[in-house]
């Protein structure tokens, strides 16, 4: 296990759509910031510079990059045959399976800290926080904890699929699908909180999802002060659970998979 | 070249993705068509198609470069100009064939149209739009002709519908700020309700006054912007959706119709105004432009290109 995340942490390394990942990942917040800072001047208003941060790993570009690169890199291993010739060096097809796992965490995390950290120009080009500093990092974990919850979404979809070329326009079309989904639901939702219908079970399913779904909660988690979730602090209950249950799917298709 | 269409339009019939990306049309068109019966014609349906469309292009065009057989096909005595044309009509075919059924069933829901408008700028609308699809096509065929990687070609050509989108909204968010705006000024008064005392603000009547808005752009910048938005295939689009809810008397951005009121039962006029209608025919020339000048440098830049 540990030669496996070794062998793929380096590839990982010399790998450059990872790199061009990380520069993707520096989109969002930079041009979150410069637009505010544009518009700050423009109008001579104040706006505070929680926005970038709330944003950093939320975005369409990040969800994006992320999808292409795990997909890309764990893909590589089955167009390569290099997955067979693991198992053929005596490793188990469960370390193998968590190895890429892992890998997809690193690159997940990795890209989260460089939005992060490039979101750290707003600050002295914007004005001081509103959000207090706790509740700031607080849902910057949250949104940490859903990023992974899609990191190992993509990376078992890939295992599970097996073929490059699928799993990478699967994982495209897919993340865009779950980006659409949250402007749905939050309608739906308000209708519902509105007009007294929670109790009815389409109104149930429909909070279900907008609790549960990674990108529901990254979309709740990068929004105003005045709109912050009241159950935030479930958001990463609900992330770990994903991660396991869908980590369990993962290991049990992938020992079931037939290799090629 | 007749026996490169041949065997391409087979290899295109036989394929999944092919039918996948009819049946996405016909569903999202349905969709489409029966939202804006009842209430407004909404862009998103468009970029579902393209995004299919740039799927089965990739998969189908990306496979023969992938595979390496553009190669065979040079070594059985074809020329890359040859090539390319064949993936280009193939390609256009698929486009044509995939608007024409979207087009179609859309009109068939919303033929009420055809009584309340002009026939002319029904037309002119469907042409551009046809052109507009087929711009699509040929740049996602040219790219897919150009990059080596099949993988690469499908992350290339979805991104690429998508920044092409995306920057059709973010243009025409520049192009269609008003130079002035109204501003009223406001009188300050204390109330005191059920909320406790505050200071509320209401705008005086008759202070209306028009101020200069400092994001509308205009010399040079205005033009580039302008061509820029032209030449956005999805601009297009965009205007159309536009121009059609301007039409019924909806706000682009405030989708709120009347209670019970539909664009058929509106009752509005469309009679478009003598600058729409060129803005029309403007829109046709640019995409034929744009038609040519991809068409072009797709051609140049793959008889270029080293096969492998």
């Amino acid at each position: 296990m540990n030669r496996l995340l070794t062998g793929n942490l380096i590839r990982l390394r010399k790998n450059i759509v990872f790199w061009l990942s990380i520069v993707c990942a520096m989109v969002g917040p930079l041009y979150t910031v410069l637009n505010n800072w544009y518009y700050k001047n423009l109008w001579d208003m104040c706006i505070h510079a929680d926005a970038a941060f709330l944003l950093s790993g939320t975005d369409y570009f990040f969800v994006i990059a992320l999808a292409v690169v795990i997909s890309l890199f764990v893909g590589t291993e089955f167009s390569d045959n290099t997955i067979r010739n693991k198992l053929i060096a005596g490793h188990s097809r469960a370390s193998v399976f968590l190895s890429n796992l892992m890998v997809s965490i690193v690159v997940a995390i990795a890209m989260y800290l460089t939005s992060a950290v490039v979101s750290c120009i707003g600050m002295p080009l914007l004005d001081r926080f509103e959000l207090p500093l706790d509740k700031l990092i607080m849902q910057m974990a949250c949104a940490v904890v859903s990023v992974l919850a899609i990191a190992v979404f993509f990376c078992t979809v890939t295992m599970a699929i097996g073929n490059r070329v699928i799993s990478v326009v699967f994982s495209m079309l897919s993340v865009i699908g779950m980006q659409l989904i949250p402007p749905v639901l939050w309608s739906n939702v308000d209708y519902y909180t509105e007009n007294g219908l929670l109790n009815t079970f389409r109104a149930k399913i429909d909070v279900l999802l907008y609790d549960w779904l990674p990108t529901c909660q990254m979309y709740r988690l990068n929004s105003v002060v005045e709109d912050i979730p009241k159950n935030i602090h479930l958001f990463p209950v609900y992330s770990a659970i994903l991660i396991l249950v869908i980590g369990t799917i993962g290991i049990i298709l992938f020992k079931k998979k037939n290799l090629k | 070249m007749s026996n490169l269409l041949r065997a391409g339009v087979r290899r295109y019939i036989r394929n999944i993705v092919f039918w996948l990306a009819l049946v996405t049309t016909c569903v999202v068109a349905v969709i489409s068509a029966v939202n804006a019966r009842e209430s407004y014609y909404d862009d998103f349906y468009c970029m579902v198609v393209f995004i299919s469309l740039a799927v089965a292009i990739s998969w189908l065009v990306g496979r023969e470069n992938d595979e390496g057989i553009f190669r065979n096909k040079v070594v059985a005595g074809y020329n890359k100009g040859q090539i390319y044309l064949s993936e280009l009509i193939l390609g256009i075919g698929t486009c044509l064939v995939m608007f024409l059924l979207f087009a179609g069933i859309f009109t068939a829901f919303n033929s009420y149209v055809f009584a309340k408008a002009s026939v002319v700028v029904c037309l002119g609308i469907f042409a551009d739009a046809l052109l507009v699809n087929v711009c699509f096509g040929v740049i996602l065929i040219t790219v897919s002709c150009l990059v080596s990687k099949r993988a690469i070609v499908a992350i290339v050509n979805i991104i690429l519908v998508l920044a092409l989108i995306f920057a059709s909204y973010s243009v025409q968010g520049i192009v269609e700020q008003d130079e002035y705006y109204t501003e009223w000024d406001y009188e300050e008064t204390v109330v005191t309700d059920e909320f406790g005392t505050h200071v509320s603000s209401t705008p005086i009547e008759g202070s209306e006054h028009q101020v200069k808005n400092p994001e509308y752009i205009d010399g040079p910048v205005r033009t580039v912007a302008e061509t820029l938005y032209n030449i956005l295939p999805y601009g297009h689009i965009t205007e159309y959706c536009y121009l059609t809810n301007d039409w019924f008397g909806y706000e682009y951005f405030d989708l709120l119709p009347e209670e019970n009121v539909t664009w058929e039962t509106s009752g509005k006029d469309l009679t478009l105004s003598k600058e729409a209608i060129l803005d029309i025919y403007e829109n046709l020339i640019w995409s034929v432009a744009l038609n040519v000048a991809v068409c072009a440098l797709g051609f140049i830049c793959f008889r270029k290109k080293e096969l492998r």
